[in-house]
């Protein structure tokens, strides 16, 4: 089985990518392959470790995540020039 | 950096800055005046070292950037202990449980094993361009010591093409310092100028990592599980 892209895999049923969303994976959630209607579901007491790093990956990043998803969003208003941060009042050196 | 990267390193006299001194940038090499000799919390360093450290700095943040790629793979795609350099351990798999339904209708479950690495991105960044910019200020200027021996041989030779100009003047070294910025209102600024525009971009694949990953996927296994070993769906 190859990779096909980060979080794609072949359905281990009729071979078609697979998206594994990180969510389904750590909820137990069955993950369904639109090509064959394949049902996968991550088996998180088996694989406890496996899913300790997982979670804690999602974690770690889920920030990162949420500034990428909203640098791709698609602007639904006109771009605002935002003014510059105020900058800390310095006092006049003599 | 990667291949196409264009370090565009610009260094530029800047005349002395804007209180008055006189024009000493842009190749013109003159002995410092009381006036050009910096303030003391400037740092005079020779003009390769000037333009050498936000580059050293460059090639520093890249090789964290590589390190930080190692300890991710080792950390979530390894059981071994992430931190250190010390056993990899194997590979972190998932388990997964389908349902498989053969032609007489009969039913079990399979368990599929899928590494962890082959479900995530893997952070790899580089820097694709850096564009640095200095406004550097030639504050002094010396003749190499331990290359006058050779300048002095080269000279004799008569053949005053090779060296510096037709004057055959020995090289130097130019002693600079980063120059103040001139402010909107003629008066300078008291920050340094090194400018520098970066674009980071997620790396190609490296061939090693690509290899890793092959691997990786390579390892996914599916095996009937044997009746009664199912684990209740939980969520
Ligand atoms: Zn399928």
């Amino acid at each position: 089985m190859t990779a096909i892209q980060p979080g794609m895999i072949p359905c281990p049923s009729c071979s078609r990518p697979l998206a594994l969303p990180i969510e389904s994976v750590l909820t137990g959630r069955a993950i369904v392959c639109a090509g064959c209607g394949l049902e996968l579901t991550a088996q998180r007491e088996a694989s406890r470790d496996a899913m300790d790093a997982l979670g804690n990956w999602y974690e770690e990043t889920a920030s990162a995540r949420k500034a990428a998803a909203s640098a791709q969003a698609p602007d639904t208003n006109p771009p605002v020039a935002t003014p510059p941060a105020p900058k800390p009042r310095r006092r006049p050196r003599r | 950096m990667s291949d196409n990267a264009s370090g565009n390193a610009v260094a530029t006299g800047n005349g002395g800055g804007g209180d008055g001194g006189d024009g000493n940038g842009g190749g013109t090499t003159t002995s410092p005046t009381p006036r050009d000799v910096p303030d003391p919390q400037e740092s005079v360093l020779s003009l390769a070292q000037l333009i050498g450290a936000p580059i050293h700095a460059l090639v520093d943040a890249e090789a964290q950037s590589a390190m930080a790629t190692a300890r991710f793979i080792r950390s979530v795609g390894f059981t071994g202990n992430g931190d250190g350099m010390g056993d990899l351990g194997e590979l972190q798999m998932a388990r997964f449980k389908r349902r498989q339904r053969h032609a007489d209708g009969r039913e079990d479950d399979v368990e599929v094993q899928i590494p962890l690495l082959s479900m995530l991105p893997i952070p790899a960044l580089q820097i694709k361009d850096a564009e640095l910019d200095y406004t550097v200020k030639i504050v002094q200027t010396e003749a190499l010591p331990q290359r006058q021996a050779e300048v002095n041989q080269l000279m004799a030779t008569k053949d005053p093409g090779i060296l510096g100009g037709p004057t055959g003047e020995p090289p130097a070294t130019l002693r600079a310092t980063f120059a103040r910025e001139q402010g909107s209102n003629g008066r300078r600024s008291v920050d340094m100028l090194v400018k520098m525009k970066l674009r980071i971009e997620q790396a190609d694949m490296p061939g090693g990592l690509a290899q890793l990953l092959a691997l990786a996927s390579e390892s996914s296994s599916q095996d009937v599980l044997p009746e009664g070993e199912e684990e209740a769906r939980d969520g």
